[in-house]
């Protein structure tokens, strides 16, 4: 896991059912709390959507669309957010994240696939990413820098 | 999932009256996009200038919908804001669909595409 030493500056920690319902509502309120926090449109995009894909693969493969507690610890740091998604469902299959998925624009219309993109975007806007299996728990640790530029 | 059609001289412009394509999103939006498609037989615009998040599954909802017109209608998008245009580049996904700055853009390219 990539050591960053950057001043921890705000967090906040949700705690919620891994149902559809209350996973909109954290991202609502994910994206109001990082705009009360200084972080810009674009970041806070980014943000929401790793966490989203994260969050909706816990739900559907994790916890199998059954609901289950999920803990969402999110740091804002000086220069990037690491947001750590915790749940206590099913192990990730072989212990290891599952690889980025593109798109082959040849493809038959037929053929094209309506899923599986999830990981790529992670892995794409993520500068790290973790999971590990403790106990009965899953721990999935993103790090998404903070590009200061275009700052309000 | 609202969606609002409007009929533009043979081209269908349907807007996404919504501010996000979520994953508990995408199947209201494939079944509304069905039943509003059904009733035409021309090609469509999809106009998300309201979106502003799209994740995964939202995006498998956009090529449903692609599949749905079948291969010889187009399905252009028109008007992306940041975040949804980053997620059909990073996935590719924007070498499938036609992608407007906005909708008179998508008019203008449906009208050489119908002369020609």
């Amino acid at each position: 896991m990539v050591e960053n030493h950057g001043q921890l500056l705000k967090e906040r920690i949700w705690t919620f059912n891994g149902d559809p319902a209350c996973i909109r509502a954290m991202l609502e309120a994910l994206r109001e709390w990082l705009s009360q926090a200084g972080v810009t449109v674009d970041n806070s995009g980014t943000i929401e959507l790793v966490t989203a894909e994260v969050l909706n693969n816990i739900a559907e493969h994790a916890y199998q669309d059954a609901g289950g507690d999920i803990t969402a610890d999110i740091k804002i740091f000086d220069g990037y957010l690491q947001a750590a998604l915790i749940d206590q469902g099913r192990p990730m299959p072989n212990a290891t994240l599952p690889p980025a998925r593109y798109v082959d624009p040849d493809l038959a219309l037929e053929d094209l696939p309506e899923g599986g993109f999830g990981w790529g975007l992670i892995r794409t806007l993520c500068s790290d990413v973790n999971y590990r299996r403790d106990g009965l728990k899953n721990h999935t640790v993103l790090t998404i820098p903070l590009d200061e530029r275009n700052s309000k | 999932m609202k969606l609002d059609a409007q009929d533009h001289d043979g081209l269908l412009v349907i807007t996404v009256d919504e501010d996000r394509l979520y994953a508990s999103a995408a199947l209201s939006f494939k079944e509304g996009f069905r039943g509003l498609v059904a009733d035409h037989s021309c090609d469509v615009v999809l106009n998300l200038s309201r979106v502003d998040f799209l994740d995964s599954s939202g995006l498998g909802a956009l090529v449903a919908a692609r599949k749905i017109m079948g291969p010889d209608r187009a399905l252009d998008l028109a008007q992306l804001q940041p975040i949804v245009a980053k997620v059909l580049a990073l996935t590719h996904m924007d070498r499938v669909f036609n992608i407007h700055t906005d909708c008179d853009a998508a008019l203008a390219a449906h009208q050489v595409r119908s002369a020609g």
